[in-house]
């Protein structure tokens, strides 16, 4: 192993300590954000209690939402810089995306079953949604496709660009089309309107949620770096 | 509750079960990959190798 690898190794390995370290008390936050919730937040009374699984669906809606837009700026900063740390970056924060986009969606249909009476509807929120994770399912394949590190990098920019183009139009979908999914009630030109305990147990779950996406992104770009390492050491051997 | 209030809390049941398991199983599986990528490159420095079950030999690739 080089001198250059060695010292990647070590960045790599403290690294992902750090990510770890921060992902563990993210998920010992989510313990204290279960405790808010379910003993100190009043229920709904039109939704009962399945309105709870909103301060869990729209933190990871955020997440994941916050996840994929970085991709799309660190993979047009990769574009213009070739800087290979913003597509380390940008592989990361896919993933993790990925990840949180899984909770959404799970967790949605989970709500939408006793409110709507329906698990899925193909209005314009959800569809667009379900493409958006599709879409970042094959910037990962993409990914694992193409062996040359810039010819992966350039590839992947394009494609992770696009799925930020999506992400406006996600958020905008409940006031372009006609629509069952609530509208914002914190991301909104007004004042948010929820009561003072639930808009408290949301900020709350959001920035734990926020918290996860620090650690788990900084843990999957210390196994970028371990790779190249690896990749890097057989080069060399 | 009021009487009016649905009685719905196997979802949200459910909800809080699923999420947790997504998040902490994607982070337990990334912290594998992390201590595998770890252990083959201190292999590879070691001039250590593994015998995986498909036959081949971690630490060798690419060589």
């Amino acid at each position: 192993m080089t001198g250059s690898g060695s010292a990647a190794s070590s960045a790599a390995r403290a690294l992902a300590r750090r990510g770890l370290r921060i992902s563990l008390a993210a998920l010992l936050g989510l313990a204290g954000v279960y405790v808010l919730a379910l003993r100190f937040t009043p229920v709904e009374l039109r939704q009962g209690p399945a309105q709870k699984i909103f301060y869990l669906h729209v933190p990871a809606a955020w997440s994941a939402l916050i996840a994929f837009s970085l991709v799309g700026v660190t993979s047009a900063l990769y574009l213009w810089l070739h800087d290979p740390r913003l597509d380390r970056f940008a592989a990361s924060s896919a993933e993790v995306g990925v990840a949180f986009s899984a909770v959404m969606l799970t967790t949605g249909p989970i709500w939408a079953k006793p409110i709507w009476g329906t698990w899925w509807t193909w209005d314009a929120r959800l569809t667009l949604t379900l493409f958006l994770f599709f879409l970042f399912i094959g910037y990962l394949a993409l990914r694992a496709s193409v062996h040359d590190p810039e010819e992966r990098a350039r590839f992947s920019a394009v494609v992770g660009i696009l799925g930020m183009l999506l992400v406006p139009f996600i958020h905008l979908s409940v006031y372009l089309f006609r629509t069952l999914h609530p509208q914002p009630v914190v991301l909104k030109p007004s004042a948010p309107s929820l009561p003072p305990e639930m808009l408290r147990t949301l900020l709350l779950s959001t920035a734990v949620f926020t918290l996860l996406y620090v650690g788990l992104v900084t843990l999957r770009y210390a196994l970028a770096l371990a790779e190249e390492a690896r990749d890097e050491a057989a080069d060399a051997a | 509750m009021p009487p009016e209030t649905p009685h719905n809390v196997g979802y949200l049941v459910a909800a809080y079960v699923v999420a947790p398991v997504i998040l902490a199983g994607y982070l337990t599986a990334l912290w594998g990959r992390v201590r595998r990528a770890e252990g083959r490159t201190e292999g590879r420095k070691d001039g250590r190798t593994e015998r995986r079950k498909d036959g081949r030999v971690d630490g060798l690739e690419g060589r």
